[in-house]
């Protein structure tokens, strides 16, 4: 099998897609923490410290790359079934590293693009050394890609796959730490100086796939796998007892939630619902200083509409396709619903609640924190509700179409984006008149950020039906047992994923 | 109850209780009055369906092999000698058809067929358990076609 | 009173193929029916249909006369379902799940849980994804038989699993029976199972009833017949004969499928075609399906 058939298959470019919503998201918010804290700093007079900058320019270009690596390519080598074809392990472990090499670089590749496009965008007036940042150091990127491509395959090179362990574990973030610190630091020497380190790089891999055996083995370590035993076993007495107290009723919402969250789907969503929350109440804006420049304002609205989107399409899915491990059980969809929901919305919710107070301790007036968007004022809740709660509604538009591979189409979107407005739209108004009656002095303030913006425009007569309109669906809305539809897909013979086991 | 079930012959699973409860009678292994094991507990021991024994049971009480006095769980009835011997008759007929068909099949001589019968016969003998009937098959034409 | 009714089920998948297609049949209370099928026949939708995963384009599903699909969350608590492609979630431990269904089946039965896991030799903090293929199944088992379901719904549920495994298995469905009369309703393609826990039998070919018949009665009044090629007799023929209801060709003979029993299948057979030296016996039941089902188009 030639190298390219191999380096077409291998899981790194195949699992290339998802990475690129974020990469995108990630370098641009990154970015314009560099770029709007590097010029507040220069509007202060200020000079920052040369080696931070870089660093953090490294750091806009390396975040996404280092998660993509030590996430998707650094365990597997290569497939089980690879294992079985006549192919020399070098063949192997050279396809492996081309092929992680070649991700790793549209990735880099990418997010260069989007913090360039941001700086060309939105930094045009500054000084070159915050306009240029990025461009700087991207050579140097390339090469400690390289090396930290090889330095990751440098380990256990022989097994098949890299077996998840706390020594592996630190072997990767010191490869990638490594690798960012690297990056800052040789982006000062001229390109010439960084051929000795991707000379070295490469002699080094070739010196490992030199000593590599025939064959690549299993990775079985850690413990063996559970053994069938016959009849009764003296397992911990009285464990299956018929004494033992029953499960508690919290118990069954947080498994159920597990289930449906792939464990790694969990651990990326609610942090970055809840950086949404912050970003939306304009705790954004206390991290960089305050943006005077309204640029900065709408570069920062236009990441949060792709997080929107990236919400959309990562994580939901994997619940949906966790849902249906569920299907026997007696679970009623509004059960499952608020499962899938809750967590999401607390996170947001957590965040927001945070970034309202940031910004309101950062002792400026209300109306010139927060976030003022392009469009007329009336419509900003709506805009932030839309923004807020996309999750709440795709999921429940989606779980209409439950099926084990959901994709996200046109018409769904749209669906969702419609019923989002209204619902949005609601929901604000509702939080809003609640919040005239309440004045519990914690909440004041953050219902009082919006309310000064709404109130800077009065909003039209078709504007208001508008809100009403969704407060009532808000009200009405309801998950029918019978709207609940699996979509059955033909039988496979081979599935190449799955969850679980069996 | 020595029962054996073969899921895999032709023969219905009812079939094959019935026929092996019958031999378990005919030749003594369960005497008249001996109780029979419970539904449940047979077909939990066999790995069946209960219904299927208790179909089994239902067609042999309605042959009167086994009887069910109230109150008292299910035994072997008892036979008078007569009924008996027309059993044990019953039984050997049942397994000696096949091999008849199969002479014919051969084209062996009926002589040639009832000599190999009466070797085989002569060569159990010594090793036949006392107590079980010695009657010995009709060499006549009743036992073939 | 019928625990499951399907009336003129049709099932498509979404480009066009039939899966189901006019399926009509219902099981009483107590009964054991086994599905026969081949793979792709439509067995595994049809366990899905009953259980409301899927819901049919045409026809009605009655569960205890309850609609699986509007009723959905009543109907699962009264049903215990294994699946052979039914996957647990491997990072939940065995104890976990358990407790998981101990609170969502309201009948749950927690001393005969505890008896069944230690028969199994299951152990509460071992992890699904640690676990063999067979010990996972019993898991799945166990927690669908503790909540002394009223319909078992068991889809290849002995697949792939070692003979030691697959004998536990048996035994728990028929305890199951005798303990609470519980209705079952499983396919298999291990033809002995079949033969030792149904009562009845239901057949399965690309989406249509193709057979339901009583178990014993359909071991006793069919039977194979084996006939030399030749003397005028072909395949066609041999189908025109009272009775025969499948034939196949093999290259030594033609095995013929009746409905009858072995010795009037004979007599037909004599009548119809004069045809001698033909082989005729009782047909085990995997025998009888490979013969219907096998090589049909």
């Amino acid at each position: 099998m030639k190298i390219a058939m191999l380096v077409r298959q291998h899981a790194a470019l195949r699992t290339l897609p998802r990475w690129l919503l974020l990469t995108t998201v990630t370098s641009l918010l990154l970015e314009g923490v560099r770029a709007t804290s590097g010029l507040r700093l220069a509007r202060a007079g200020e000079a920052a410290p040369e080696f931070a900058g870089r660093l953090l320019a490294a750091g806009a270009l390396w975040a996404p790359l280092a998660a993509f690596l030590l996430v998707t390519t650094f365990r597997p080598r290569c497939g089980e079934q690879q294992l079985a074809l006549p192919l020399p392990a070098r063949r192997l472990w050279r396809a492996h590293v081309v092929a992680v090499a070649l991700a790793g670089g549209a990735v880099l590749g990418l997010a260069a693009l989007a913090a360039a496009v941001h700086d060309l965008a939105l930094m045009r007036g500054a000084p070159a050394a915050i306009r240029d940042g990025v461009r700087e150091v991207v050579p140097a990127a390339v090469v400690c890609l390289l090396c930290a491509v090889i330095g990751l395959a440098a380990r256990a090179p022989s097994r098949q796959r890299v077996q998840a362990s706390p020594g592996e574990l630190v072997w990767g973030l010191a490869v990638a730490a490594g690798a960012i610190l690297a990056t800052a630091a040789l982006s000062r020497l001229p390109a010439v100086a960084l051929a000795a380190p991707l000379g070295l790089a490469l002699l080094i891999a070739w010196r490992i796939e030199r000593a590599l055996p025939e064959a690549l083995e299993l990775a079985t370590g850690g413990r063996p796998p559970a053994r069938v035993r016959n009849g009764a076993r003296a397992a911990a007495a009285g464990a299956w007892g018929a004494c033992r107290p029953a499960p508690a009723r919290g118990m069954t919402a947080i498994t159920v939630f597990r289930v449906m969250s792939a464990r790694g789907s969990l651990f990326v969503m609610l942090p970055v619902l809840c950086l949404y929350g912050l970003l939306l109440a304009g705790g954004m804006s206390v991290l960089t200083g305050d943006p005077a420049d309204r640029g900065e304002r709408d570069a920062l609205f236009a990441v949060w509409g792709l997080l929107t989107i990236f919400l959309l399409v990562t994580p939901l899915p994997k619940q949906l396709r966790g849902l249906h491990l569920l299907d026997p059980l007696p679970l009623s969809r509004r059960f499952l619903f608020g499962v899938m929901i809750l967590p999401g919305l607390l996170a947001t919710g957590a965040g927001y609640a945070t970034g309202a107070i940031l910004a309101a301790r950062a002792a400026a007036p209300a109306s010139t924190i927060g976030l003022e968007v392009v469009a007329p004022a009336v419509w900003h809740p709506c805009a932030a509700a839309f923004i807020v709660v996309p999750y709440l509604l795709l999921a429940a538009a989606v779980m209409r179409f439950h099926a084990p591979d959901i994709g996200v189409t046109a018409r769904r979107v749209g669906v969702v984006a419609l019923q989002g407005l209204a619902i949005g739209s609601g929901l604000t108004v509702l939080g809003l008149e609640i919040g005239k009656v309440i004045s519990i002095s914690g909440a004041t303030f953050v219902l009082k950020r919006t309310a000064a913006n709404v109130g800077a425009a009065a909003p039209g007569g078709a504007a208001v039906v508008w809100l009403l309109a969704g407060a009532a669906l808000v009200v009405a809305y309801r998950l029918a047992e019978a709207g609940f539809r699996r979509v059955e897909a033909p039988p496979e013979s081979l599935r190449a994923t799955r969850q679980g086991c069996c | 109850m020595l029962i054996v079930v073969d899921p895999h012959s032709g023969v219905p699973v009812y079939r094959q209780l019935m026929d092996q409860i019958r031999l378990h009678v005919a030749s003594g292994l369960v005497g008249p009055g001996d109780e029979l094991p419970s539904t449940r507990t047979l077909s939990a021991q066999l790995g069946v369906n209960p219904m299927t024994v208790s179909k089994a049971y239902g067609l042999l009480e309605r042959e009167q092999v086994l009887e069910r006095r109230p109150g008292r769980p299910l035994t072997v009835a008892t036979r008078d000698d007569a009924h008996g011997r027309e059993d044990r008759r019953a039984l050997l007929r049942e397994s000696l058809v096949a091999p008849a068909t199969l002479a014919r099949q051969l084209g062996l001589a009926r002589a040639d067929a009832l000599d190999l019968f009466a070797s085989l016969l002569a060569d159990d003998a010594e090793s036949e358990k006392p107590g079980a009937s010695p009657d010995r098959a009709d060499p006549s034409g009743e036992d073939e076609r | 009173m019928s625990v499951l009714e399907f009336y003129e089920v049709h099932r498509a998948y979404r480009k066009g193929a039939d899966v189901l297609h006019g399926l009509t049949f219902s099981v009483e209370r107590g009964q054991v029916v086994g599905l026969l099928g081949r793979n792709g026949a439509g067995k595994t939708t049809l366990l899905r249909v009953a259980m409301g995963m899927l819901a049919p384009q045409h026809g009605r599903v009655r569960v205890f006369d309850l609609d699986p699909r509007a009723q959905a969350v009543e109907v699962k608590r009264r049903i215990g379902y294994v699946a052979e492609d039914q996957a647990l979630p491997a990072f939940l431990t065995v104890g976990e799940v358990v407790d998981l269904h101990r609170a969502l089946y309201p009948t749950w039965d927690q001393a005969l849980a505890g008896e069944l896991a230690e028969r199994f030799g299951l152990e509460r903090r071992e992890k699904i994804g640690r676990l063999s293929r067979g010990q996972a199944r019993q898991v799945a088992l166990l927690c669908a038989v503790s909540h002394r379901p009223e319909l078992l719904l068991l889809d290849e549920p002995a697949g792939g699993l070692d003979p030691v495994a697959r004998r536990e298995f048996l035994e728990t469905a028929i305890r199951l029976l005798n303990e609470a009369g519980t209705t079952i309703v499983f396919s298999s393609h291990y033809m002995s199972d079949v033969e030792r826990l149904a009562e009845r039998v239901v057949m399965i070919h690309e989406g249509r009833l193709f057979l339901d018949s009583d178990l014993d009665s359909l071991r006793e009044s069919f039977s194979l017949v084996l006939v030399p090629p030749g003397e005028g007799v072909d395949r066609r023929r041999l189908l025109l004969v009272d009775g025969c209801i499948g034939v196949r060709e093999r290259e030594d003979a033609l095995h013929a499928v009746f409905r009858l029993p072995p010795e009037r299948a004979r007599a037909a057979l004599d009548q119809a075609l004069g045809a001698r030296g033909a082989n005729c016996r009782t047909i085990a039941l995997e025998e009888m399906f490979i013969e219907l089902v096998g090589g049909r188009s």
